[in-house]
Formats: C-alpha cells, sequence, structure tokens
C-alpha cells in the first residue's frame, strides 16, 4: 500500500525475531555443568531413599551408606535421555502448554500459608473456596496457562488437604494443573484423580494434563518422600517438577555460580533416577533462588538475585535441553504497594527474557507466605506488556513505511493516513489494568490505585458463572477418591 | 588445574533487539527518508550552513544527501565524558553500554512532598528535588523536574538552572527556551567551571533540543544545535515521537523517522563544526487511543528505546533514554511496574544517559517520592546486569564438598579472594541492599504502621529536604550565577 521500493529479492538478512537475551554464554553453561557432573561422580549426594539407592547401584552408581556418587558417563546419558519438550493438555485433552525451547508459560504460586482476604484486606487461612476461586480466576486470565492452588486449605484432613484443593481445581478450570505432592502416596490420589477427569490413566499419560512439583530445600541431600514421589511420577509417565529451593549462603554457596552448581547437581540426582526407573520420563527442572538478608535475618524471594539467579539457572536449563520452570515473580511487601509492584515485575520480565518455560510465582506477596488475586491479576498484566516487548515487530517495507514518510512530509499528522488505521491495532499492547486516562477522568472514575482496580477486576471477572463444570459422573468418582483418601492419609 | 581455549563468556547479561542487517536496514531507509523527503529548518543561518556543505535547500525544506550523513556520523565526536561541576572530575563516560541515570525535565506540576497536592511547580520545588537528586546514590545526572512557575516567565529557565547549580554537584542536563536563554545558561556554567576553556575541557552541562515531530527544527533547535558545536558542549538531540500520530503507527516506521531526524540534528552540528559531540536522543512511544496521551510507561516506549539503542550502538554514538516514568497519576502497583520494567529493559540494552526518573502522569507532574523509589530500582536493575561471573573460585566446588549434605554454608564474602584480579568491582557480588524495600514479617510490619514503600520514600524526600547539604558553591560563584539571573532579561532583543 505504501511501498516505495523497487522489486528486488534479496539474500543474506539475519534478524531477531524475538528479543534476544542470555545471562550465561554457552560455555558458561557448559563449565556449571562439567563441575556439577564433577561433583556428583566426586563427592555425591545424600539419598534418603533405599529403594532409589538400589536402584542406583543396579544401574552402575556407586552406593556407600547413605551417599550416592553418579558417574559422568549416567548423567550425561540421564541429560540426554530425558524428553527436551513436554505438551500439557487441558482437561479436554486438547494441547494447552508447550514446553519446550524458551516459550514462557505463567501459573500462580502454589505455596502459600495465608491469603489476603478481598474484602478486609487482612491476611486468613485458605480456604478450598478460595482454591475454588483462584481456578476460575486463572481460568479467566489470559496469561495464566496453568493452574495452582494458593496453598493448602485449612479445614480439612492436612494431610489430604493437597488433594482436596487438586479437587477444587479439576472441578473449576480446564488449564493444566500445577499440583505440588509431599511424597507417592499423595502423587497417587492425585493421578488416580487426573486420570478420571481425562478418561483413563492411558489419556493422562498420552495427554500430560497435571504436573507434579516436587519440593528439595537441602544441599545435596534428597528425602525419601520426594524421591518416593519422582519414582511414581517416572513410572506413570507425569510430568513433575523436581524444584529446587537454595538460598544462597545458607543452603548454598555465596557466589552465583556455585549456587547455580549445587542446583543443577541437585536436578541431576532426581533427573537421573528418573530416567533409571523409566528412561523418556518427562522431567522439568525448577528454581526457586535468593540470598541471604543478614540485616532482616530473612531469605527473601523479591530479591533482585532471585531473579538473577533464576536467570542464569534457566539459560543452564536450555542449554542442556531440558525444559525449565521456577518460582519467579514473588514479591516481599507485605500488601499490594508499589514495591509489590516493581518486584513482581522485575521477577517476571528476567525469568521471561531468560525463557524459563513456566513462571509459577503469580500472586504472591511477603515472599511467598501470602496469596493475593489482585496481584496474580496484575502479575498477568505484566506478562502481557513484557510479551509485547519480546515479540519485537515485523520490518518489511510495509513496516518500515518509507512511502508514508514521504506522503505526510515534515509538520504533517500521520493519524488520518490509512497505515495508522490499519497497524496501529496490532502493533500496540492494549492493556486492561494499566490506568492511561488523563488526570481528570481518572479523578472522576474514583482515583483509584492499580491494586483496588485490580481487586475490581477479580470481583467482576468471578461474578460470571463458572464454566468449566464437570461431568457429574466424574465429579461423583472424584469425590469417593478423596474420601478415601481423606481416610488412608 | 585448568589450563583452556576458546572460553566465552557473558560478563554481563545481554541483550539484542536489532541485528546489524536490520540497524542497517533502519539507517538507509532513514538516509532515504533525508535524501527524498528532506527536513525543514526554521533557521536562516542552519539553512546558509547546510547549503554550503552541499544540501539541496529549498525554502526551508532541506534534502541532505547521504554522503553528508555518512561523513557526519565519522566525524563526530565518539568520547564523551561529563564531569563533576564542583571538581571537574570525569564522572560519566556516555560510551559502549554504560547506563546512567537521570531525572525528568520541566514538568508543569510537581506533587507537594508535604501536602500530597499536584501544584505548578515553583522555583522551591526545584530546589527540593535537585536536592534530592544530588543525595541519592543511583542517580548519576540531574535534569530539573519541573518548569519554574513563580518567577517572570520570560527568564525562569535561568532561575530553573540556577537551583540546580546551587543543588548539586550532578552532570545537568540544561533544557532552555532560546538562544538568549542558552548564552545566559552557558555563562552561568562557566561561572561554575572557571571560564570558557574550563567547561570546554572538563564539560558538566549539556544543551538538550527537541525537533518538532514530524520533520521540523524550529529556530531555537537550529541555534542550540549550532551553539553546542562552536562551545564544545555536548548536545543532545531528542524527537518525542508518537507511533500514529508524528510518526507511522509501526514501530519500525517509527525507527526509521526517529533516526532520520536525529542524523538531520547530527548533520548540522558536524556542518557547524566538525567533531561536536551529539547525542542521540529519542522518546519514542505511543499514543493511547482511547485517551491521545503520550505514554510514559507502555511496553512499546521499552521496546522502540531498545531500538534506538541498538542503532546508537551500531551507528557509535551516544545514546539518550527514557525510563523510570509512569501514566500513573500516583505512585501505586503501576509506578512500580512501569518503572521497573522500563529501567530495568534500559539497564539491560545499554543507552548512556537515562532521563525521566522521577515523572508520573504521562510526564505532567513530577514526584519525588518516585525519585526515591526509582533509586532502588535502579540498585535492583544493576545487580541483574552485573551477571553471573563463572570462574573456579566463583564454581565454588570446593566450598560445596566441604559443606556435607543438610549442611550450611558461610554467608560472608571470602575475603581471600582479590575480586581485583578478574576486574570485576567488590560491588558486583555484593547483594542488593536497601533501607527502603521492606522485607518484614508481617507482624514487624504492623507495628512499624502498615506503610508502603510510597510512604517510605515520601519520609526520605523529606529529611532530604530538611537534612541534607549538597556541596555549595563559592559565594563569589553564587554571586556571579544571581547576577546573571537578574540582568538575564535586558539581554533579550526587543524587551525593554
Amino acid at each position: 500500500m505504501y511501498t516505495s521500493r523497487s522489486h528486488f529479492k534479496r539474500a543474506n538478512f539475519d534478524v531477531n525475531q524475538t528479543i534476544c537475551w542470555k545471562m550465561l554464554s554457552e560455555d558458561q553453561c557448559e563449565e556449571i555443568f562439567v563441575t556439577a557432573v564433577e561433583l556428583l561422580e566426586r563427592s555425591g549426594a545424600q539419598v534418603e531413599s533405599e529403594e532409589a539407592r538400589a536402584l542406583f547401584a543396579a544401574k552402575g552408581c556407586w552406593v556407600e551408606g547413605d551417599t550416592v556418587r553418579i558417574p559422568s558417563a549416567k548423567l550425561e546419558w540421564a541429560v540426554r535421555t530425558a524428553p527436551s519438550r513436554i505438551t500439557l493438555c487441558d482437561r479436554n485433552g486438547k494441547r494447552a502448554v508447550l514446553m519446550e525451547t524458551e516459550n514462557n508459560h505463567f501459573a500462580p504460586y502454589f505455596g502459600s500459608e495465608k491469603i489476603l482476604d478481598r474484602s478486609s484486606g487482612e491476611q486468613r487461612d485458605i480456604t478450598v473456596n478460595d482454591v475454588v476461586e483462584t481456578a476460575r480466576l486463572s481460568e479467566k486470565l489470559s496469561r495464566v496457562s496453568l493452574v495452582s492452588a494458593p496453598g493448602k486449605p485449612s479445614g480439612v484432613n492436612k494431610n489430604s488437604a493437597g488433594l482436596h484443593a487438586f479437587e477444587a481445581l479439576l472441578s473449576n478450570s480446564t488449564k493444566p494443573i500445577l499440583q505440588p505432592v509431599g511424597n507417592a502416596k499423595e502423587a497417587e490420589f492425585v493421578a488416580e484423580m487426573a486420570a478420571a477427569a481425562v478418561g483413563s490413566s492411558d489419556k493422562l499419560r498420552q495427554n500430560p494434563y497435571v504436573v507434579f512439583a516436587i519440593q528439595c530445600d537441602e544441599p545435596r541431600f534428597h528425602d525419601q518422600d520426594a524421591l518416593g514421589a519422582v519414582m511414581f511420577a517416572a513410572k506413570s509417565g507425569i510430568p513433575f517438577v523436581y524444584l529446587n529451593k537454595l538460598v544462597s549462603g545458607v543452603t548454598a554457596p555465596l557466589n552465583t555460580a556455585g549456587t547455580l552448581v549445587l542446583a543443577l547437581a541437585n536436578s541431576l540426582v532426581a533427573l537421573t533416577l528418573s530416567q533409571f526407573v523409566s528412561a523418556g520420563a518427562p522431567f522439568i527442572s525448577g528454581g526457586q533462588f535468593t540470598v541471604f538478608d543478614q540485616k532482616n535475618a530473612v531469605a527473601p524471594f523479591g530479591a533482585p538475585e532471585a531473579g538473577l539467579i533464576g536467570a542464569g539457572f534457566s539459560n543452564l536449563m536450555r542449554h542442556l535441553r531440558i525444559p525449565s520452570a521456577g518460582v519467579y515473580g514473588l514479591s516481599d511487601s507485605n500488601f499490594s504497594d508499589a514495591q509489590a509492584g516493581a518486584e513482581f515485575t522485575y521477577g517476571i520480565l528476567t525469568s521471561a527474557l531468560a525463557g524459563t518455560n513456566v513462571i509459577a510465582g503469580g500472586g504472591a506477596l511477603e515472599s511467598g507466605r501470602v496469596a493475593s488475586a489482585a496481584v496474580l491479576a496484575m502479575g498477568d498484566e505484566v506478562l502481557g506488556n513484557v510479551h509485547r516487548i519480546m515479540r519485537t515487530f515485523d520490518m518489511d517495507e510495509e513496516h518500515l513505511a518509507r512511502g508514508v514518510i514521504d506522503e505526510v512530509g515534515p509538520g504533517g499528522n500521520y493519524l488520518s493516513e490509512s497505515h495508522t488505521s490499519f497497524y496501529f491495532k496490532s502493533e500496540q499492547y492494549w492493556p486492561t489494568l494499566i490506568n492511561r486516562k488523563r488526570i481528570d477522568d481518572w479523578v472522576d472514575s474514583g482515583a483509584k490505585t492499580m491494586g483496588t482496580r485490580a481487586l475490581e477486576y477479580v470481583e467482576e471477572l468471578l461474578s460470571a458463572p463458572a464454566v468449566s463444570k464437570l461431568d457429574s459422573a466424574v465429579a461423583a468418582q472424584l469425590k469417593s477418591i478423596l474420601a478415601k483418601a481423606d481416610q488412608t492419609l | 588445574m585448568k589450563n583452556r581455549v576458546n572460553y566465552r563468556a557473558n560478563k554481563t547479561p545481554s541483550m539484542k533487539v536489532l541485528t546489524d542487517s536490520q540497524c542497517q536496514e533502519i539507517l538507509l531507509a532513514a538516509e532515504e527518508v533525508l535524501f527524498r523527503t528532506g527536513m525543514e529548518y526554521h533557521d536562516p543561518q542552519a539553512l546558509e550552513i547546510l547549503k554550503k556543505h552541499g544540501c539541496f535547500v529549498d525554502g526551508i525544506r532541506v534534502r541532505i544527501p547521504p554522503f553528508l550523513v555518512e561523513r557526519a556520523l565519522r566525524s563526530c565526536q565518539k568520547h564523551v565524558v561529563l564531569c563533576n561541576s564542583r571538581t571537574g572530575k570525569p564522572e560519566m563516560f556516555l560510551e559502549g553500554n554504560n547506563a546512567y541515570f537521570g531525572s525528568g525535565s520541566g514538568t508543569p506540576f510537581f506533587r507537594d512532598p508535604y501536602t500530597g497536592e499536584r501544584k505548578r511547580s515553583t522555583n522551591q520545588s526545584i530546589g527540593w528535588a535537585t536536592k534530592v537528586l544530588d543525595a541519592m546514590p543511583n542517580i548519576d545526572f540531574c535534569m530539573s523536574l519541573g518548569l519554574v512557575q513563580d518567577v517572570p516567565l520570560l527568564v525562569a529557565d535561568r532561575w530553573e538552572f540556577e537551583q540546580q547549580l546551587l543543588n548539586t554537584s550532578k552532570p545537568i542536563v540544561n533544557v532552555v527556551t532560546d538562544q538568549w536563554a542558552q548564552a545566559d545558561c552557558i555563562a552561568m556554567a562557566e561561572a561554575v567551571a572557571g571560564g570558557a576553556e574550563e567547561l570546554r575541557r572538563h564539560p558538566f552541562i549539556t544543551l538538550y533540543l527537541e525537533p518538532i515531530s514530524p520533520g521540523i527544527i524550529a529556530a531555537e533547535s537550529c541555534q542550540k544545535v549550532i551553539t553546542g558545536a562552536e562551545k564544545g558542549i555536548p548536545t543532545i538531540f531528542t524527537p518525542c515521537i508518537m507511533a500514529g500520530t508524528t510518526a507511522p503507527a509501526t514501530i519500525a516506521g517509527v525507527l526509521v523517522q526517529g533516526i532520520a531526524e536525529s542524523l538531520s540534528g547530527l548533520v548540522l552540528s558536524q556542518c557547524a563544526g566538525e567533531g561536536a559531540a551529539y547525542i542521540m536522543g529519542g522518546v519514542y512511544t505511543i499514543m493511547d487511543m482511547s485517551s491521545t496521551i503520550f505514554s510514559y510507561g507502555a511496553p512499546e516506549m521499552d521496546l522502540m528505546l531498545a531500538c534506538l539503542t541498538d542503532m546508537g550502538h551500531y551507528l557509535n554514538l551516544p545514546v539518550f533514554g527514557t525510563n523510570g516514568c509512569t501514566d500513573s497519576i500516583i505512585v501505586d502497583e503501576q509506578a512500580g511496574i512501569e518503572a521497573a520494567l522500563s529501567i530495568t529493559m534500559t539497564n539491560l540494552s545499554g543507552p548512556n544517559l537515562n532521563h525521566d526518573i522521577g515523572y508520573c502522569e504521562y510526564g505532567t507532574t513530577a514526584n519525588l517520592d518516585l525519585v526515591v523509589m526509582d533509586n532502588e530500582i535502579v540498585g535492583m536493575a544493576r545487580r541483574l546486569t552485573a551477571g553471573i561471573p563463572v570462574n573456579e573460585n566463583t564454581l565454588s566446588l570446593d566450598e560445596i564438598e566441604s559443606v556435607p549434605p543438610k549442611g550450611r554454608f558461610r554467608n560472608i564474602w571470602d575475603t581471600d579472594w582479590d575480586d581485583d584480579e578478574d576486574f570485576i568491582p567488590k560491588t558486583n557480588n555484593r547483594n542488593f541492599e536497601s533501607d527502603l524495600i521492606s522485607r518484614a514479617a508481617h507482624d514487624m510490619w504492623k507495628s512499624n504502621g502498615r506503610k508502603s514503600l510510597t510512604e517510605r520514600c515520601n519520609e526520605t524526600v523529606r529529611d532530604i529536604i530538611e537534612n541534607y547539604e549538597p556541596e555549595q558553591l563559592p559565594k563569589d560563584v553564587k554571586a556571579k550565577i544571581r547576577d546573571i539571573v537578574e540582568h538575564a532579561v535586558a539581554k533579550i532583543p526587543g524587551v525593554n
């Protein structure tokens, strides 16, 4: 329409189709990898599970007491054997999340102890209804691709609280679920419920709908429950995140590179075990990092170091071709304020630029202790901004617009050009919660902070009727599994 | 133990939006615009200079042959340094990816730090703002953060500059209305530096101008470019363009338009004085289609600045960037989001002088609480930009092996380790520390009065206004400056 060029065809024109961003070079990643491998081959790790130790021994690792040393060749084999990509499906078996290359997906944080009550603004215990609302909200937020409960609900059997949360998620959202599990028994119940929801355990294996999150909080130490869950996941072909929660200067070395070595070594133990159980088992390497704040005597997961170390870890996983996940985008602020905005934005931006496949830190304050639906909605908006930046733009003759520049000329106005009306919608990001009103209009509409607008937006989304109701036969089946779990756990 | 070759490290994170091919494409498109469409210069002296150097001048429309653009790109000064106004020591090296941060310029309004009211900026408010900027460790240079409106408006920019000179020793980006004001402000700066030659050798100010996009350079602006070239003071040329109104709606089109305008200023500066230091500015953003504001928080602004920066690196020109600002009326979550996004992106892409810290309400109101908050965010961004050093020391293999499984590590940096050997400043590896960011437990926060970051920043602002003393100028210098301000009106032709 506005072309001014001659009819050429050309070769050798390279473009960055997206932003190109790297924290670590390939050589640095390799260096960290070989150091972690050396660590596991020479000094090994403590493996609490007898069953796991026996398997390691049977596969040619060196077991002495609790300590397992894994030869380089075994580790490298495991890294090669694990899939580089995992497709997650929704409850209806449709492709929903591509955990591959450097795609980003967003999920609410799953480990909070409390939740901010939306009407009083005060902290209180998490209820099953909060999980229901998180699921319904996540269903509506376009950048949230995986759902999870903000934390374990109170008022139910403590040992099966996670399963109550899982049932609430299953029943109120169709998006894939990120589900923390503490041990094999709990994982089995989750798998049984997920299989019931999608039809069968074969279907669940072919169209993975749930991802386990299995926590590892210690340096070179893997507890029995966690490894039990790992082995169950590998056996049943359910993808799982082995989530390293490490604090530099406490449970990891103060040096960032050292923390990455240790985190990778922890991940490799679980990865190798899962591949020994079943070669090709889907494995996701997860991270949640920070430094120790001596002054306040806390481990602040909203600190900039959380983003720094996490970005390094995601780069490392990309180098190894292992899908990555992490708890990034938390804030240390005690409530929703400018600090919260700055911190979760920083966390989301750095982990997104680093190509983290699952950013599982949506909607969490106080270093993760408190969940907030409004903060989750704001995180969704921030990821929209970040993705607008990441996807960059086209640069062909039409977009370069030399023709229209010549036509408009100095002192002209582009507003009335058809080039403008054709392109302005696709070139711009259209925000939902961000205010761009002029001051008078903003005052007229109540002079609200973004936090207040986000709260109202959440109320509005939740007041719409729920859409993703389960089949009643399936719902009954879930209830009976849940009753069984309540008794056995 | 490790003697190896072919180890390429990212000493810092690396980010690129445009490849060199793309940069070249934009440069050539801009050259085509300058040659085919041209620009309008509203100043007879500029037109004469451009004609003499081989431009095609048709009235005020000037078409610039590509060879002139290419010559100007080669001849302009590449090593641009700004100094401390009190000591004359170099403080800012505007080259490569060095990112320095500073405030925004003349907003009509400011938010009173004591009452929270939105008021017209005053002489006092600019003094306050400059003091706060001077006190903030992550702020490297100052713009005024307000237009003085309680003195004779004809010479208000001299008052504004006086407040800046009195309250900060950091480099200043000097924004004035016309050539007479520019002459006065340069005279004031010379008084501070100790003469014209001293100012030329140790510049602590830059001149600043904006074209009227698309494609018009007003007479005053032309005169500023010429003055900068003659006086040897670095000049910032900043097209402020909105995709869809003063530039094409497409981002690629904005870049072509913006770079063309920047090059038109560069050509004038190099024709006026070969070798003049020229800083390529650009506030490229979108117009919000529902409110028609010039958005200061849109993600497109961050993206386009990163592109402009890639262009600056490709052309080997210093870049003047925009960040730390917000469309939000107040300092709320949105301000935090937009400031964090823009500052982090900016530090990653690496423009050199980055202004507009403290801008609220789409650049209409200066907010000092935001300045203090942005100072923290710059600290956070710089922690990320410090990167992850990977070497035998930092890999910490021995340390990891010496701590048993489930054990605890030391939280003290190893003093035996000489960071300098790797040319890594010690601060690079240190953790980010802040007195304003809250990491308190819930009860502690409650008992401290449930304050937000904005409230804590406001306390800091008031404390600085009441207790902070910037480094003073000698009495005689102050008197000289005052004298220039008081006699400013008389020097304007046609007045009196």
